[in-house]
């Protein structure tokens, strides 16, 4: 479980936050996008929330899932008294929101690069 | 609603049926058990029905999961079959068997098998449902 360890361990999303300097980005980014995130994001949204926030908790949401998941995975394979399916349903949630985030996150380096690519 | 919340009601089914599969097993493994753990003669093992209760489950009322909140002794009396050399028989000659039925026993195994399946088939269509919706966001 050390692949799931590793990416549990990242913190947030700070290496993405680096993006929210670029004023530019980050308001195409919302304009775009925001108002399906918010949707999906359990709907505690404040007004003033950047899109990079939602993202970060969806990020964090989905740590939490992974480590649920690596947490009952490993009480499975100790003999605790985890269902086969409880562990499979938990896995499988954990691969769709790594699946979902890593479709964002293609999206956002897809919508960077369509900037930076931008003739002056 | 989140995908999830039809996961996790599927997953809730899945584990009810696990504990119903349970109870029939237990009720057919003691079809002929003549004592209780207690070990006392004349007092055979009775049988067992599990209670299920929807319960709400992620935002929506609309939306509930399922859970066992008891497992209970159905009041049938025992089966009594003269038998008197058996160790358990009593003054008469008559041993007490257990209450179960295994005809139905086995319809209601049957029947938690194939509720079981068809949670997973609910849990594998929601998921398929959820990479559908991944699929939309690809190019």
């Amino acid at each position: 479980m050390n692949a799931i360890g590793a990416i549990s361990s990242v913190p947030g999303i700070s290496g993405v936050s680096g993006l929210g300097s670029t004023s530019a980005i980050t308001g195409a980014s919302t304009a775009n996008g925001a108002g399906a995130v918010d949707g999906t994001s359990s709907g505690t949204q404040a007004p003033g929330d950047s899109f990079l926030n939602s993202l970060s908790d969806a990020f964090g949401q989905l740590n939490d899932q992974l480590t649920a998941a690596d947490a009952s995975m490993s009480s499975f394979a100790a003999g605790g008294s985890a269902d086969v399916h409880t562990v499979m349903l938990q896995m499988e949630e954990a691969s769709l929101s790594l699946k979902t985030a890593s479709d964002v996150r293609d999206k956002l380096v897809e919508a960077y690069q369509d900037i930076m690519r931008t003739q002056i | 609603m989140s995908v999830f919340d039809t996961i996790r009601i599927a997953a809730s089914g899945l584990t009810a049926e696990r504990l119903r599969m349970d109870v029939a097993a237990s009720n057919l493994a003691n079809a002929q058990s003549t004592r209780t753990q207690s070990g006392q003669a004349g007092q055979p093992y009775q049988e067992e029905a599990v209670v299920f209760e929807a319960q709400q489950m992620g935002p929506m009322a609309a939306a509930q999961g399922v859970s066992a909140i008891a497992i209970v002794e159905p009041p049938k009396p025992n089966i009594r079959t003269y038998d008197p050399t058996n160790p358990d028989a009593d003054a008469n000659g008559f041993v007490n068997y257990p209450n179960v039925d295994v005809a139905s026993e086995m319809t209601d195994m049957m029947g938690a098998a194939r509720s079981y399946q068809v949670n997973a088939t609910v849990a594998q269509a929601a998921k398929q449902q959820a990479l559908d919706a991944i699929d939309l966001g690809k190019a």
